[in-house]
Parts: structure tokens; sequence; C-alpha cells
């Protein structure tokens, strides 16, 4: 076998592992039995009834507001602060906010669950929606900042040409900036749609998003129709969906950025 | 337009702990181009951001035709600068870049085309690059919209900071010559830095040699050329050989420059001093030839017109004669040096 071959050979074994998983997730979505490994033959079945599962609308609708909200304030404030120390190689901001990407994501989630009952705020969307925004904010900044561009100048040159901040700002960084703004929203999203420690450790009753509704129902799938395996697994094929759809959506954007 | 006279009056400037300018004074006069000369770190780049109101100095003041335009913002100037990295917006095309500066004063429609077609043309790009992106040119001719995007605004005064540098020889002298071209019938005041003495002399209607933070001479290239003040602006504007004083010739002490064009070889009379020497290293440059000569074992630096080289036919190890008159010994008086 040529080194080529070889190599050939290894890829497809990656990728089996990779997706065999998924592939048997979203096959077992469309089996008419509501066990997994017992093919009863196909159905939609298990779709048409995510359309009338409330649960499942409620947690969808907590986990796209929470991933937005998360990930736009997460990169507003990241951006300030990509401007703000721009210039320098690496700076005190650079050590505060690479921690978060490093530790332990149940640390940090302890630590904010310890946060927010000492100043005894009650659990629930803001809790988990704040706490989304500081991890990600890690994550922003680091997107943020991977290709910095050397502003400076630019900003000199436009500065000489006649243009105040504002207009320095819209023209010349805004568009300079945009491939990693879209990078760091679509990152910091897919982050936050998909986290399932912090939303646990930050929630409080009555509030869940898709995972975390994943997980209670995946515990006792006796409780109803809709926690059986293969309601299950349409519900976490949805959820795979959306966020594959983001990033291949993200990577178009970026071919299309190439190209030009 | 006659042209806005620059002036610097006593401008210090410091990053930290490093003093940049240390009392600089100079003008820089209206409608003509004047040459900021020096090494790197001689404070030559922080005096032009502080003509261009990017640096804000520490003391002293800036004056444009006797106005104090210290404090005046660079975006309140009207100075067109072209940056040494020359900082062209690599999002937008060749035609955007040039008309940014009148999108910025509100200039639209046909005024905004004609003037930016006009501009374009001074600087030799034609139609065909108007929707081209910055980053697909070639240095000479992102050079060249450099240029244009500073010229559109009809700058009081236009600012180039080493605009050359990174551009190979012939491109340059086509450049330079643009440059004198479009300076001249514009009639713009200019200031030019370079570290590069030939740009210098290329270009300089007013030469102002600094070091340290200092202005240490200031002149015409000839000026500065044949009465350097010191030997560090003698070495730096062209070359010369420091010499002991007495060895060239004076009865004094101390050393003194002497430039490798006025040592001569094989003098027939019309010399104040005659060496004798061996020829010991022979250097082609064209036109001329740069021979060093070993006199007692000094080695003296001489150049030589290739037609004189050739008619002398002297070679590697040749015993010569070469010698100078006394008043092409420059001395100092004790000056820094």
């Amino acid at each position: 076998m040529s080194s080529k071959q070889l190599l050939r050979a290894y890829t497809y074994a990656i990728a089996l592992l990779l997706y065999t998983p998924i592939a048997f997730m979203v096959v077992s979505s469309f089996n008419s039995s509501p066990y997994v490994g017992v093919w009863e033959g196909f159905t939609t079945y298990w779709y048409q009834l995510l359309l009338r599962d409330s649960e499942a609308h409620i947690a969808l609708v907590n986990s796209l507001t929470i991933a937005i909200v998360s990930s736009t304030l997460s990169v507003s404030i990241a951006l300030l602060a990509a401007l703000q120390v721009r210039g320098r190689r690496l700076t005190a901001v650079d050590a505060l906010v690479y921690p978060p990407i490093v530790m332990p994501e149940v640390a940090e989630a302890v630590a904010l669950f310890l946060a927010f009952t000492y100043l005894g705020v009650e659990k629930g969307w803001l809790t988990v929606m704040l706490g989304h925004t500081a991890f990600n904010l890690a994550f922003a900044y680091v997107t943020l900042t991977v290709s910095r561009v050397r502003f400076e100048e630019l900003e000199d040159a436009a500065r000489t040409l006649g243009a105040g901040r504002l207009r320095i700002f819209k023209d010349i960084i805004l568009p300079l900036a945009m491939p990693g703004i879209v990078a760091a929203l679509a990152i910091t999203f897919l982050l936050s749609f998909t986290n399932f420690i912090k939303t646990l450790f930050t929630t409080g009753p009555g509030f869940y998003t898709l995972p975390i509704l994943i997980w209670n129902r995946a515990r006792r799938p006796g409780i109803s129709e809709f926690a059986s395996q293969n309601a299950l697994n349409a519900l976490a094929t949805l959820v795979t969906l959306t966020a594959l759809s983001i990033a291949v959506a993200y990577t178009a954007y970026m071919l299309r950025k190439a190209r030009r | 337009m006659a042209g806005v006279e620059v002036r610097f009056e006593d401008v210090w400037k410091s990053y930290g702990a490093v003093i940049a300018l240390r009392g600089v004074t100079l003008t820089a006069p209206g409608g003509r181009i004047t040459v900021l000369l020096g090494p790197s770190g001689c404070g030559k780049t922080t005096l032009l951001k502080i003509a261009a109101g990017l640096l804000e100095p520490d003391r002293g003041r800036v004056y444009f035709n006797g106005v104090d335009y210290t404090r005046v913002p660079a975006e309140r100037r009207d100075v067109g600068m072209v940056f040494q990295d020359l900082a062209l917006f690599p999002h937008m095309s060749v035609f955007e870049n040039v008309a940014f500066g009148l999108r910025v004063r509100g200039v639209r429609g046909l005024e905004l085309e004609r003037r930016v077609r006009e501009v374009l043309d001074l600087v030799g790009l034609d139609r065909s690059f108007y929707n081209r992106r910055v980053t697909e040119l070639s240095g000479g001719q992102q050079q060249r919209v450099a240029l244009a995007r500073a010229l559109v605004i009809e700058p009081k005064v236009l600012l180039l900071d080493e605009p050359l540098a990174h551009l190979d020889y012939k491109v340059k002298q086509k450049l330079l010559e643009e440059v004198r071209r479009i300076q001249r019938s514009l009639r713009i005041t200019t200031i030019y830095v370079t570290h590069d003495q030939l740009e210098a002399m290329a270009v300089g209607d007013v030469i102002a040699v600094m070091r340290d933070g200092y202005v240490v001479q200031v002149g015409t290239p000839r000026e500065v050329y044949e009465n350097p003040r010191d030997l560090y602006v003698a070495s730096f504007f062209g070359d010369a050989n420091i010499l002991d004083s007495r060895f060239a010739g004076l009865n004094s002490d101390g050393l003194v420059a002497l430039r490798f064009e006025d040592v001569i070889l094989n003098p027939n009379g019309d010399v104040d001093v005659v060496y004798e020497g061996v020829v010991e290293d022979i250097v082609f440059q064209g036109a001329f030839v740069s021979l060093e000569v070993n006199v007692n074992n000094r080695s003296l630096r001489l150049l030589v017109p290739r037609r004189e080289f050739v008619r002398q036919g002297v070679s590697l190890g040749s015993r010569v004669r070469v010698g100078w008159k006394l008043s092409d010994v420059r001395g100092f008086n004790s000056g820094r040096t």
C-alpha cells in the first residue's frame, strides 16, 4: 500500500469514527420502534411528535435566545477590548482572557453556580445567559485577535485624509474586522447553543434548554412517549442539523471572502 | 498657490524613557521639498508625524504659515501623507482608496469622479486600474496609489515617510523623477523623510540632516555636501575619508574629512599633498571605480572616473601616487563628532 493510499484509508477511518454515532442517531430517528437497535420499519412519526412537543418548543426558544444574546453580547464586548489593546503584542488583557479557555468547564460551572448563589440571584434565563457570556467572551476575544490586522497605520492614514473616529470605525475597522466578527459570532453561538454543563449549573427550576431537556428525558425514558429513545434521536438530530447548518453557512461565507 | 511654510520651533518628544526629539527648530519653506535625512531612530519620522498632527509634541510649536497648528488634530490639518508601509485600505479598490478623502469631505458624483481621475492621471494610473484591488498591484503601482490618495485632497503640505524604501532601483529612480515632476507642477510644500542620501540629493531642495533627535545641519544638497558641519554629516551625507589632520597636510591636531572623489590618482602637479601607496581593492561601480590605497598602513578611498581608471591601467597591487588640494580638506571647529 502506498503512503497515499494509507493516508486515504486513515482519513476514511477517522470520518467513520466521527460520523458513525451521528449516522446511527439519524437512522434511528426514522425507526418506527421506540427503542434503539430494533428496526421495525421507516417512519416520520417521531418528527410529527416533535411538532406537538411543547416542552421541546420552549427549550428551542430558550436555547436560541440564549445563544443569540450571549454571542452578540460577548462579541461586542470582545471587539471593544480587542480595539483597545491592539498594537501591543501580548497584554494583561490577553493573560486575563485565556484561562477560561483552558479551565475545566465543570470548575467554571461550579464557580458560576457559587457566585450566583452567593449573590442570591434567581437562577434562570439571565444566569444561564450571563454564564455563557462570561465563557464566550474568551473565545470571542481570541478569535478576533488571532488575525489582528494592524489598524494603527490605516487609522492614521484615514485621519490625515480627514476622517473622524466614527467614520474610521464604520469605513475602515468594521469592514476589515468583519470576517473575525462573523467567525466569533458563529463560534460563540455554537458554544452556547450546544452547551450543557454550564447551563446545568446555572439554571433554576423550570428553565431548560435543548441539551438540558434531552438530558432530562434520557435519564427517564419511560416518563412519556416524548422521552422514548427514538423521539430523543429525532430531537438530537434536529439540534445537530441546526449546528451543522450554521457551520456550513460560516464556511461558505469564508470561502466567498477568500475568493474575492 | 505659493505653498504653506511649515515651521517647527523647539520641538521635543519622548516615548517613555526614549527621547526622540531634542528641541528641533526647522523651517520647511513653502512650495519646496525639504528632506529629513538620518539613520533609523534619529527622530525624523517622529517629526513628520508631528507635522501631520498624528503625534503631539511634549514641548514646542508647529506653525503652518505662521499659524499655530500644534494642537490641530490630523483630521483637520489638510495634510497629505504617504506612509512607509503605504497604509492603503486593503478592502477597497484603487478608485475607492483615492476617493476616500473626498468622500469624507462630502464630494460626490461627477465632481468626485473628475478629481479622482485627474490625480490618477497625474501619477500615471489609467482607467484599467480603477477597479483593481490595491493588494493585486505591484509595489510601484501601490506607491502611485498612495501618492494619489494623499494628493487628491489638495493638501496644504505633502508628507512622505520613506515612500520608496521598499522599491527596487529602477522603479525608485522613475518614481523619484515623478515625485519631483508632480511637486514642481503643484508647487506643494513637501517634507520627505529618508535614510538614503542618494534619494535625499535627488529630490531635496533643502536637506536637514538629523541625528539622535537633533537637526545637525540644514542647507541645499550642495551646501551640505561641500561644507559638512562635522564629521558625522561629512560621512553620512556623501562618503569621506576621515583622516588625521596632520596626515592630511594641515598644521593642527584633530580629524578632518576628505571626499573620495577629491583624492586624485597619480596627480600631475596642482595638488598640495602627495603620498605613495599600493592599490589594495578595486570596486567597479559603473561610471566610477572605487579604489582603496594603502598609504603607510592607512587606508584611503578614492573615486576615479571609469575612463581615467582605464587610461591609467591600474590593477591590484599597483604602486600609485595619491594627492589632494588642501582646499578640499574639511576641518571642523571641535564640533560634535
